[in-house]
């Protein structure tokens, strides 16, 4: 056994816990706070700065709407299928406003015919964008038919916004459920969660895609797309914070229906007339 | 407790990687995050000025120069179609820079193209082909006796032969 080797104390600091005294707490204390407060204030001056002059050096401003204010309007949405004809041009119109890739569908519609069989059968031959053909080959005796149109329905308690990574996907304060597509990572997450299919992965811009209500009409006053282009009246559009809108009243007064109401999202599509076969 | 010294080394380290976390926040966050919600508050304004709105107000809108079009299809059962339906979209025919601006003062802008005018067969067949989906109180033919009972073959623009479209009832 060797000698114990003496650790010499420093008296004037004093390492180690059972032999630190007062002088080396306080310096440790203090040098510790020190830093805090010098990477909490850092952290908090310095970005900013670094923003400032970066923006000062952008050559475009952002373009800013004014005169609309998100949290004076709460939209909704009314379906009446006891009017769809399945003509598609809302599908048609919707692919027009929002240059919506082929293939992939903001809206569509589907085409239900109850025959004999436990379930109904259902198509929607690209999205019934060219119509509907006169009958699917097979179907026999059947006894009730009706389209559903269909889209994002925007519901109160999003699936696709709760699951979503990076908060791209969000609520505006009017209701929309929208995806930022700068934060948009495509992985495909809100794809997934969404109980109506509703989305899609925009194959040229590689982010979220889905029906956004045209928020660039609806924010000037306009209605979306589809709703003005659908020559029935099927398609609704209204909005539950003016008084004297008359779908808002329709929605205070007609019963609604909406799609799979047992997952409790709460969606902001509601259907008149709607059948127990809707999936 | 004796030999403390590398935990000071540890924890130095430790605040160190916390300083260059809260410092690569504070540079990647957008600023506009969470403004309104969890989200960049920016996009917002970026979604409702995400393209100029191609589809115009419906009828108001082409009322402005056509309103000999609109007013001899306003009491005919096709009142309730919006123009762009049929046809195309506004901005294809009269390129506005903005919606807003074209409202307030429609006559400043020029016919930028020519409407496209749809004759086709398969336009009036989508909406009044004979379906069993479709609701009662909507005016249907089964198009294939329609047109026997004519002496008609289902060819190109069959139906305008007869129907004009803003004066469709015979």
């Amino acid at each position: 056994m060797g000698a114990i080797k003496e650790k010499t104390v420093n008296p004037e600091r004093g390492t180690g816990v059972k032999d630190m005294n007062r002088r080396g707490f306080l310096r440790a204390f203090l040098g510790v706070s020190l830093l805090g407060a010098m990477s909490s204030v850092l952290s908090a001056v310095v970005p900013g700065r670094v923003r400032r002059a970066l923006a000062a050096t952008k050559l475009q401003p952002e373009p800013v709407r004014t005169g609309y204010n998100a949290y004076d309007h709460y939209y909704s949405y009314v379906i009446n299928l006891h009017k769809c004809i399945g003509c598609g041009s809302c599908v048609r119109a919707c692919k027009m406003e929002n240059e919506v890739p082929t293939g992939f569908y903001r809206t569509w519609v589907e085409r239900y015919q109850k025959g004999e069989d436990e379930h109904a059968r259902i198509d929607s031959p690209e999205g019934g964008l060219y119509g509907f053909p006169a009958s699917t080959a097979g179907v026999e005796g059947v006894s009730k038919a009706y389209f559903v149109p269909k889209m994002c329905n925007h519901c109160d308690e999003t699936p696709c916004v709760q699951v979503c990574p990076f908060g791209a996907s969000y609520k505006t304060p009017d209701g929309l459920i929208l995806v930022d597509g700068k934060r948009c990572m495509g992985c495909s997450y809100c794809v997934q969660a969404c109980p109506y299919a509703s989305r899609f992965i925009n194959p040229l811009t590689h982010t979220a895609d889905k029906c956004t209500w045209c928020y660039h009409r609806t924010s000037r006053g306009l209605k979306p797309a589809c709703v003005q282009a659908c020559p029935t009246a099927t398609r609704l559009f209204g909005d539950m914070k003016d008084p004297y809108d008359p779908v808002r009243k329709l929605i205070e007064e007609e019963r609604m229906g909406v799609l799979q109401p047992q997952l409790l999202t709460k969606p902001k599509c509601y259907y008149i007339g709607l059948d127990k076969e809707v999936r | 407790m004796e030999h403390t010294k590398h935990l000071w080394r540890a924890i130095l380290i430790l605040v160190i990687v916390v300083i260059i976390y809260l410092l690569g926040r504070g540079f990647l966050v957008p600023e506009s995050f969470g403004k309104y919600g969890y989200y960049r508050g920016d996009n917002l304004q970026e979604q409702m000025n995400i393209r100029v709105p191609r589809h115009g107000t419906g009828v108001a809108s082409c009322k402005f120069c056509h309103e000999d079009k609109v007013d001899a299809i306003i009491v005919t059962p096709h009142k309730v179609i919006n123009c762009e339906t049929c046809h195309a979209a506004l901005r294809i025919h009269v390129e506005y820079d903005s919606i807003e601006n074209f409202l307030k003062d429609p006559y400043s802008y020029d016919k930028t193209a020519d409407m496209p005018i749809f004759s086709a067969q398969e336009l009036c067949i989508k909406c009044h082909d004979y379906q069993l989906a479709k609701p009662d109180d909507y005016t249907t033919i089964v198009v294939r006796e329609h047109l026997e009972e004519r002496e008609m073959e289902l060819g190109p623009n069959v139906c305008i032969a007869c129907h004009d479209p803003h004066d469709p009832e015979m």
